[in-house]
């Protein structure tokens, strides 16, 4: 900038630098005093920033910090570091007018008298945020088209980007979650571990599925839960490495596998207990303490076992079973009447004299269920029952008339 | 409950003004019982428990109006059915009495809450002489 | 005298019938007295009730045949429920209704074996 020929006029000459500031409109150009308080402010802070000139000047820079790293003495620590060095460059997060959060990359340089005396800094804050997204149409465009939720994470934690799917997904708005931490995504109780995981993903940045083997968890903003599936991949730019993560929603797909996985432990329980010994015996071992969900399962096997195989004598088989007290017989007795309203009979078989001693002091009564010592003699006494209870040929079956006929 | 994040898909609500009602209560609890993929005994314990539990409404109230509001549950793990039973009927006079089996004021018997605490996960009765009864039954997928 | 709400069938001196879907109380009230009837009309000597059409059975319903099969007992024949599904069965236990007292069958052929077996027996 050459001065007017000739002439050393010094506002002419302020008016020059304050023109050529206020032709950068990218980027904000302040001026701060030794306290650290705004003393000028361009065109280009106005643009960056949004505040006018007469809303900051006089105000300390802590101003544009976020609450967080204006409570940690953020502002003046970065102001100390200047003046002693002369020049500092350094990446963080502003907040602009109205609250919106971008990723700042700030210069700020002492300014110095003749004598070499620092008589205030300048500041240059250019937002990295926008210009990333002006930067890189095409990725813009690759990651608002990706059909699962993108999310750009900083090293620090702190999200720098996301698509829409994100906001859908999750129930927020893009504003509140860019600046803030990845964490505010997941529930309260997996934060720490997931900071961590953190650390160690940015200390070896390699392309992987998050948490192989875990149920992931994310939380939406109305504080429901819901399953997803992450994939992190290193995104390296000229700043350092940033984690990008790939979320899906798999909802559907957990309970899809969590219907497989009952349908199987049906199918087992089912075809283990109940064993035919004879045409129309059944047999159900008891082996172990039987809780009321075991119980539960059992009668169910059973029961459906009778219906399939047309089964008229049931024996329990008990010598499995360690002790006999008043819920396990309860859990027995149940069974036992269920069957008994689908016609079954039932022994049991097994009993123990020590068994037998137990059931007598604690008042179990069987009521009408016959008891065998071995299975062999409840067998013999299932095929007893069973030819008493055989069929003659039914008669024909006429279909009755109103007059009752017949 | 209060900790669980309920999902409120559907809701559903029928009127026990009359034994008619009972069938309309049956076929809800089959369709929410279906709904959250309760397996046949669940739906069967479920039905049984809620026609059980109209049923008293009717017994009990003479011109009290009674009322179903039934609804899917869903929580991180698991789902389920929630049927809420109310009326404004004389109330219970000892709910204990009335939760120990064997207990007898009108019929054979009597409330059935016993039977139908045994056919859910989970009940809760609220009541007391004058000011109506509320019982809440859970029942959920295991 | 009540209208035929359910068909009868007859086999032999046995009367079989069949519950089905969710009745409605006064239904079920109904078909009791036709079911009674029906015995008193036919002389019959034994009714079956298959129940394996009915997904849910409560007291009230437990109750209804309680009473018809100490009816058909009072005029001088013998009843048996058959077809109790599984998941019935074990509601009923849970909801605690005695059932201890009624003559109970897996199926239509294993009931008419039961009738026999009770008349044998000279109940």
């Amino acid at each position: 900038m050459t001065p007017p020929a000739g002439e050393q006029d010094l506002r002419a000459r302020l008016r020059d630098v304050e023109a050529l500031l206020d032709a950068v409109t990218d980027h904000a150009v302040i001026q701060l005093d030794l306290d650290g308080k705004v003393a000028r402010w361009s065109a280009g802070a106005q643009a960056v920033m949004g505040y006018s000139a007469a809303e900051v000047l006089g105000q300390p820079a802590s101003m544009f910090y976020t609450d967080d790293d204006r409570a940690a003495g953020l502002a003046e620590h970065e102001l100390a570091t200047a003046r002693e060095s002369g020049r500092f460059e350094f990446e963080g997060w502003r907040v602009r007018e109205g609250g919106q959060r971008f990723r700042a990359g700030v210069v700020v340089t002492a300014i110095r008298d003749e004598a070499g005396a620092v008589t205030g800094l300048t500041k240059v804050i250019r937002d990295l945020t926008a210009e990333q997204q002006r930067a890189d149409p095409m990725f813009r465009g690759l990651l608002e088209s990706a059909p699962d939720a993108m999310v750009i994470v900083a090293s620090d934690g702190r999200i720098t980007l996301v698509n829409a799917q994100t906001d859908r997904m999750f129930g927020y708005r893009r504003e509140d979650l860019i600046g803030r931490e990845i964490e505010m995504l997941i529930p309260p109780r997996f934060r720490g571990g997931h900071e961590r995981y953190r650390s160690g993903f940015f200390a070896d940045p390699q392309p992987r599925r998050m948490g192989v083997g875990l149920e992931l968890w994310g939380l939406r903003r109305d504080g429901t839960e819901f399953p997803i599936d992450v994939s992190l991949s290193p995104l390296r730019t000229d700043r350092g490495v940033l984690a990008s993560a790939a979320i899906r929603d798999v909802t559907e797909r957990r309970e899809h596998e969590q219907r497989l996985r009952r349908q199987h432990e049906e199918i087992m329980e089912l075809s283990t207990p109940a064993i035919q010994v004879w045409d129309k015996v059944l047999c159900l071992p008891v082996i172990g303490t039987l809780d009321s969900a075991r119980a539960a399962r059992l009668t169910e096997g059973l029961l459906f076992k009778i219906a399939e195989t047309q089964a008229e004598v049931v024996i329990f088989d008990i010598s499995g079973v360690p002790t006999i007290d008043t819920l396990v017989a309860q859990h027995l007795l149940g069974t036992v009447q269920a069957a008994a309203l689908m016609g079954t009979a039932s022994i049991l078989c097994g009993v123990r004299p020590e068994t037998a001693q137990a059931m007598v002091h604690l008042g179990i009564d069987i009521g009408q269920l016959r008891s065998r010592t071995t299975l062999r003699h409840a067998l013999q006494l299932a095929l007893t029952l069973l030819a008493e209870r055989a069929e003659t040929p039914a008669g024909v079956a006429e279909l009755m008339g109103p007059a009752g006929a017949g | 409950m209060d900790q669980i994040a309920d999902h409120l898909i559907d809701q559903d609500a029928v009127t026990i003004a009359d034994d008619t009602a009972l069938v309309e209560v049956r076929r809800v609890l089959r369709a929410h019982a279906r709904a959250a993929g309760l397996s046949l005994v669940e739906e069967t314990k479920l039905i049984t428990a809620g026609s059980e539990l109209a049923r008293n409404i009717l017994t009990h109230t003479t011109d009290a109006r009674g009322r179903l509001y039934v609804e899917q549950l869903a929580d991180s793990r698991r789902r389920g059915v929630r049927a809420i039973f109310t009326d404004d009927g004389p109330g219970i006079d000892d709910l204990d009495a009335a939760l120990t089996d064997g207990f007898s004021t009108v019929g054979s018997m009597g409330l059935g809450l016993p039977g139908s605490r045994r056919l859910v996960d989970e009940m809760t009765i609220t009541s007391s002489p004058g000011s109506g009864t509320t019982v809440v039954i859970v029942k959920w997928r295991r | 005298m009540s209208d035929d709400l359910i068909p009868v069938m007859r086999i032999a001196d046995t009367l079989l019938v069949a519950l089905q879907g969710d009745l409605d109380d006064a239904t079920v009230i109904r078909i009791e007295e036709q079911l009674t009837h029906a015995v008193a009309r036919t002389g019959a000597a034994g009714m079956l009730i298959d129940v394996s059409g009915l997904g849910a059975v409560d007291s009230f319903i437990a109750r209804v045949l309680a009473r018809v099969v100490a009816m058909i007992r009072l005029l001088g024949a013998e009843a048996a429920i058959v077809g109790i599904q599984p998941a019935v069965a074990i509601a009923l236990v849970d909801l605690g209704v005695p059932m201890g007292h009624l003559h109970t069958a897996l199926n239509a052929q294993q009931g008419l074996a039961l009738l026999q077996r009770l008349r044998r027996s000279g109940a």
